[in-house]
């Protein structure tokens, strides 16, 4: 017979009768979680007040944007070029299309419907009903891609409505029609893949996500490709989109009616694995998006689960003979992260599209362009340079090769640069193109042939490269710094500097294509301008970065 | 180039001088440390959780600057930055150390091929069977084991070439078989010429590998970043039967 502890040890004796807690707990299990009707309405309340003054925010970019494609209609490029038609009513609904595919593809990337980590902590072991804890966060998600829907077409048809002229009050109903054929057609899309979601399918979701960023890209390559053929789809009037757009929301409206009502009815069957998986990510995502943190925000889309698991997968051997050295060791390394990666190639493309795109459909001004190839660049390189983003979360790997930081920092600057270059090379001309800039035979002025466009494009790539090589290593948001009172409220000036750090540098390297664009051309000492800021922008970018790679290390 | 086993420029004096190194963050976690290691000799680190024997090796490692004291590699002050420091000290801490999108086999072969190793293909596939991780080749180092993921960090440390090896508790998360080969192969590399500062728990690494240890504990009184340390009594240093002691003694 073993003796009696000398102390008793913490928490209730073996064999003590417990108190009946799981009884307690099934009794008010329902009662936490049920939602009531004043939640309810003030859930609603919220989000059309919110809604609302997004809606009219965007209205109001709306028309200011709307005041910049006229006054670029009132002073084409003037010269030869592909004449600026219309603005596009079919432009700016593959637009909204595109952008709408991305934010259900973001939702897929939410993974499996759950709730916070620690109410999933406290739930998911419990003996209650799961229903009534996840429907709500189901109407959540879909009321999420509702409101979007609704901003982005209403935002979309505003555009092209007033763009050509017709913004009376007249075209009211249709900016409501475009509102409430976005948000039926964002809620359906949702509902159509928010089956995985219920299932707790977290690698099918991933896989959707996918295929709705290619569909995405495709609408993109589509755009693109009737701008080159220079395709009348311009010439569509806003009177011939009433017919179609009422039969989408009629669809989407049946859509909603079966797919969305069953997956309520079936929302508390998730298993609690996925919950707990479901949890993670979007404690991630959350945390990301409270503190300001885009680059968080995108690793934590771009994570394909917990710990970035992949079972079963196996990378292709690629033995490197050829390697000599650290040099040739990371750019290795580099090199087949973006292999493995097809996708960052892709998106680099696609972007490299995307102001061509506006600036054809819409004849937008070439500043506004210019704005366009600044965001588009930057945000290229950034996902080109996702090895230095990774470098900077696992540092000790490059540690382990003999190569210095501030040396490694311009190793893996130097494939971005690049790359940037190449694609400067050909999103600069295109803009140029459509803004009737490039001229060839005997209308070429100075510097205003495709090869001279393309030169100052190559020549920005690696000013671009050098931003997001900046923002690849800038710190973590701080928000210890005291707010700063604006008219618009408190802004911390912590996160602020975290989130411009970056896109800071790649305005100064889009300077000269604004002032090229602006100017009409792009003549030798616009090159040699260019050069100039390039060469100081990779300055300052390489030294802030090599900086920081060496506090981080 | 250079061969894997080769040791770099082997010294006759110390190698490594902890000279009243004292470490912490704001105040000092332990007493000043006052050691000298030389090439084909073994130094252990031990104490108890919290004592401050990683903080010591993250000060040597260049990775946490010293709050006083000095460290120094071949009579020159740590710089981690510098390409000829990450050339001779290979570390091993608890931390993720590889290229996430490269498989185990391709991150063992650029970091050999990065330090210039002479066929290192073979090295590396001789390095992958020493660990038992020539199963796991072809897979992604996130999808391994916590004991397999260890084994990856030790099989970087040395398939490339080293003067220093900087251990954090390697031992960790290791199986008893594991345990006993990694006792063998770092009794072999000190043996081989290959100078070794290693924090552990393990009673049987002690005494297979250690020349002498240093008793990681107390920190002295004394205010913030140090002051007072540089007057303060160094951390002991013991032979390897009393640190074996020393690590078996019952926590009060």
């Amino acid at each position: 017979m073993r003796a009696a502890p000398a102390s008793p040890l913490p928490g209730p004796a073996a064999g003590a009768p417990l108190p009946g807690r799981r009884d307690l707990v099934r009794e008010a299990a329902p009662a936490r979680s049920a939602r009531g009707l004043r939640a309810t309405v003030t859930d609603a309340y919220t989000t059309v007040l919110q809604a609302g003054i997004a809606v009219l925010l965007l209205l109001g970019a709306s028309s200011s944007l709307r005041g910049a494609l006229q006054r670029g209609l009132a002073a084409p490029g003037g010269g030869p070029g592909p004449t600026p038609t219309v603005p596009a009513v079919l432009t700016c609904a593959g637009l909204a299309c595109c952008v709408l595919l991305l934010a259900l593809a973001a939702l897929c990337r939410l993974g499996p419907v759950s709730l916070s980590a620690p109410r999933t902590a406290w739930w998911a072991s419990l003996p209650v009903p799961r229903e009534q804890l996840l429907r709500p966060v189901l109407r959540d998600r879909a009321l999420l891609a509702a409101a979007v829907g609704s901003l982005v077409v209403a935002w979309a048809a505003s555009l092209a409505l007033g763009a050509a002229g017709d913004l009376t009050a007249a075209a009211l109903p249709a900016l409501a029609g475009g509102a409430v054929l976005g948000a039926a057609s964002a809620a359906a899309g949702y509902a159509l893949v928010a089956g995985l979601a219920v299932r707790g399918e977290v690698e099918a979701l991933l896989r959707t996500a996918t295929a709705l960023d290619a569909a995405a890209a495709g609408v993109v390559l589509a755009l693109a490709a009737g701008a080159v053929a220079e395709a009348p789809v311009d010439a569509v009037p806003p009177s011939a989109l009433p017919v179609p757009a009422a039969c989408a929301a009629v669809a989407a409206a049946l859509v909603l009616a079966s797919a969305g009502r069953r997956h309520l009815r079936d929302a508390g069957r998730t298993p609690s694995a996925s919950l707990r998986r479901g949890a993670a990510r979007l404690e991630r995502l959350t945390a990301s998006v409270l503190q300001v943190d885009v680059r968080e925000l995108g690793r934590a889309l771009a994570a394909d689960g917990p710990g970035r698991v992949r079972p079963g997968r196996r990378p292709t051997g690629a033995r490197a003979p050829w390697v000599r050295g650290p040099v040739g060791a990371v750019l290795t390394a580099d090199a087949l992260l973006l292999r493995r990666q097809p996708r960052r190639l892709a998106t680099a493309a696609v972007l490299a599209l995307v102001p061509f795109v506006v600036a054809a459909g819409t004849s937008a001004h070439r500043g506004a362009a210019a704005v366009l190839l600044w965001a588009a660049g930057y945000a290229a390189a950034t996902t080109l340079a996702e090895a230095v983003r990774g470098g900077a979360l696992a540092p000790a790997a490059a540690r382990a090769l003999p190569v210095s930081a501030g040396r490694l920092v311009a190793v893996r600057w130097l494939p971005v640069a690049a790359a940037s270059a190449l694609w400067g090379a050909v999103a600069v001309p295109l803009v140029a193109t459509t803004s009737g800039l490039v001229h060839a035979g005997v209308h070429a002025g100075a510097g205003t042939g495709w090869a001279s466009w393309a030169l100052l494009g190559a020549l920005a790539g690696p000013g671009w490269a050098a931003a997001a090589v900046r923002g690849a290593l800038r710190p973590d948001p701080d928000f210890a710094r005291p707010a700063i009172a604006t008219p618009a409220g408190p802004v911390s000036p912590g996160a602020a500097a975290a989130v411009t750090t970056g896109p800071d540098l790649a305005v100064v390297a889009t300077l000269p294509v604004l002032l090229a664009l602006l100017g009409r051309g792009a003549p030798g000492p616009a090159l040699a301008g260019q050069l100039a800021v390039t060469a100081l922008v990779v300055v300052v970018g390489w030294a802030y970065a090599a900086h920081r790679a060496r506090r981080l290390s | 180039m250079s061969a894997p086993g080769e040791r770099v420029g082997r010294a006759d004096g110390a190698l490594l001088e902890l000279d009243r190194l004292v470490v912490g963050y704001g105040r000092p976690v332990c007493a000043p440390v006052d050691v000298r290691v030389a090439a084909g000799e073994a130094v252990c680190l031990v104490g108890a959780n919290g004592a401050g024997k990683s903080t010591v090796l993250r000060a040597v490692a260049g990775l946490l600057e010293p709050l006083a004291g000095e460290v120094r590699l071949r009579g020159q002050p740590v710089d981690e930055r510098r390409a000829a420091f990450r050339r001779e000290v290979a570390s091993v801490f608890d931390e993720d150390a590889w290229f996430g999108e490269l498989s185990v086999a391709e991150h063992l072969e650029l970091v050999a091929r990065g330090h210039g190793v002479r066929d290192a293909e073979a090295v590396v596939d001789a390095e992958l069977e020493h660990q038992r991780l020539t199963g796991a080749a072809d897979q992604l180092p996130v999808s391994l084991s916590s004991g397999q993921k260890r084994r990856l960090l030790l099989a970087a440390a040395l398939v490339r070439p080293r003067a220093l090896l900087l251990l954090d508790e390697p031992e960790q998360r290791l199986d008893p078989p594991g345990r006993e080969a990694l006792a063998e192969r770092l009794a072999a590399e000190r043996d081989a010429g290959t100078a070794l500062l290693v924090a552990t728990h393990d009673v049987v690494l002690l005494r297979r590998l250690a020349d002498r240890a240093v008793v990681v504990d107390d920190a002295p009184a004394g205010g913030a970043a140090g002051e007072g340390a540089g007057t303060a009594v160094a951390c002991r240093v013991v032979d390897a039967q009393e640190a074996a002691r020393v690590v078996s003694a019952p926590v009060r």
